[in-house]
């Protein structure tokens, strides 16, 4: 499962990995996973590694990777895969005048 | 009907428009960036949609760079405000309009200085004057692209670069250009483009925005709920967030998109053929009726389908009643909000009459108006 700093991004990595044909889908993020922007993209494990590669060519600014386990409708965090800074998977922007 | 007052809002919308802003109502039964049911993301599907849809027009490679205003003033208002700070200085141009002028007169008061370069009474200007009025505190250059009252496009590719090569941020007001020429901020140099939804971008009402090329320097004029890092009593400066408190108006925004979408289909190559040449026809047609003075450039490839006139013998507004009464024709008339422009182009004290097609105008109707107003000339003469 992505998380993402904002709804924007969120939206945007939906639109990328179905755009390439993959399977993933957009769902309500428990408040303890993050509180960012309350939506994490749900991605099968095999397909992860392809679909990161694609939101990172489109730009998609990621907040963190984790695996969860659902048990009965309910999601438990297994392994915080990896948690991203603002800008690592962006090259650093020029600052303004 | 005869419509020509679009550069106050353009009308007739394309069919989409209308379908998508009744689907959108309806259907987009959630608040964006609020709630994960499939309307709320169907909301924030349609916005993305949008915000997407606008950078591929003006070239903008960040899409979330992007923020939505409620029109081109909200979005002036923030750049302005949101950028400036006391003891720096500002160059506009003498055919600004208020929603620029406005801010930086109220701005003064909190020691935001600003120097107006004068334009040619037709509105040109000249790029070396504004290079001429840079000083050691200019933050920034802030240019309309054209001028509503006279039609004037003015030079932003030569202005950006001036902007460039002294690294000040260049504000470009496209409220009368965007949907009517072509615009790229990376080859003009814009740093902040301001944009209007219901005009040549053919959108209703209540829409705009503010493209922001760098987010770090510009503070939000609006502070409140995103829907994302809730548990801060900090704004959160991650973008378009930063600058979108509070729910978007996304049944709007989303028939924003399908206007867009229809000037991407319809080409913008094509629109402004259409009007350069309804504009031309205009134009040659009131120079021929000797009592008709034109403001603005002669040809109609230095303007937007903006022309305003005065008839001698009849003020603007009676004129702008005359055609309203016997041929059905809209137009405005008056100071058009803009009195630095009306200053330049001598009309401060009477106003002009404006008229302006859009791209859903015919050459018949142009015909029709001239010959409205060859008659009312016609009706001034025999009194």
């Amino acid at each position: 499962m992505l998380t993402f700093p904002s709804t924007h991004y969120a939206l945007k990595a939906e639109k990328t990995v179905q755009g390439a044909g993959l399977q993933g889908r957009l769902i309500p993020m428990p408040r303890e996973l993050s509180s960012l922007c309350g939506l994490a993209l749900e991605l099968e494990p095999e397909i992860s590694v392809h679909a990161l590669a694609l939101l990172q060519a489109a730009g998609v600014r990621l907040e963190k990777k984790v695996k969860v386990l659902k048990d009965r409708g309910r999601i438990r965090v297994i392994e915080a895969i990896e948690k991203y800074e603002a800008g690592d998977l962006r090259e650093g922007e020029e600052s303004g005048s | 009907m005869i419509y020509l007052n679009n550069a106050a809002t353009s009308w007739p919308k394309p069919e989409a428009v209308y379908q998508m802003a009744d689907v959108s109502l309806r259907q987009l039964s959630g608040s964006v960036n609020r709630g994960g049911n499939k309307g709320a993301l169907d909301a924030g599907r349609a916005v993305l949609e949008t915000r997407e849809l606008l950078a591929a027009l003006f070239g903008i490679r960040e899409p979330e760079q992007i923020v939505f205003t409620v029109n081109a003033t909200a979005a002036l208002n923030l750049a302005l405000q949101g950028l400036l700070e006391p003891g720096d200085h500002v160059i506009i141009s003498g055919m600004e309009h208020n929603a620029v002028v406005r801010p930086l007169y109220a701005l003064k008061n909190r020691g935001v200085e600003f120097t107006v370069v004068n334009c040619a009474a037709d509105g040109t200007l000249d790029p070396l004057a504004v290079e001429k009025a840079i000083q050691s505190r200019t933050r920034l250059i802030c240019l309309t692209h054209a001028s509503n009252v006279t039609g004037t496009i003015m030079p932003i590719f030569e202005v950006g670069e001036i902007a460039r090569r002294h690294h000040l941020q260049f504000l470009v007001d496209t409220a009368q250009t965007a949907g009517e020429i072509p615009i790229d901020v990376e080859t003009a140099g814009i740093t902040l483009l301001a944009f209007t939804g219901h005009k040549g971008l053919m959108g209703p009402p209540g829409t705009g925005g503010l493209y922001i090329r760098y987010p770090d320097t510009i503070r939000p004029l609006i502070y409140g709920g995103t829907g994302s890092n809730s548990e801060l009593f900090t704004q959160p400066e991650i973008m378009p967030d930063k600058f979108e408190s509070g729910t978007i108006n996304a049944p709007a925004i989303a028939a924003l998109g399908a206007g867009v979408r229809f000037i991407q289909e319809t080409g913008l190559e094509k629109i402004r053929r259409h009007t350069r040449e309804l504009t031309g026809q205009l134009l040659e047609g009131l120079r021929q009726i000797p009592e008709v003075t034109v403001y603005g450039p002669a040809e109609p490839e230095r303007r937007v389908p903006v022309i305003s006139i005065n008839i001698r013998g009849i003020s603007a507004g009676e004129a702008g009643a005359w055609l309203a009464d016997h041929y059905e024709i809209a137009t405005r008339s008056g100071l058009h909000c803009a009195p630095l422009a009306h200053q330049t182009a001598g009309t401060l004290a009477t106003g002009t009459l404006r008229l302006s097609p859009g791209y859903f105008n015919t050459p018949a109707e142009i015909e029709t108006t001239l010959a409205a107003v060859r008659e009312l000339v016609g009706v001034l003469r025999d009194a």
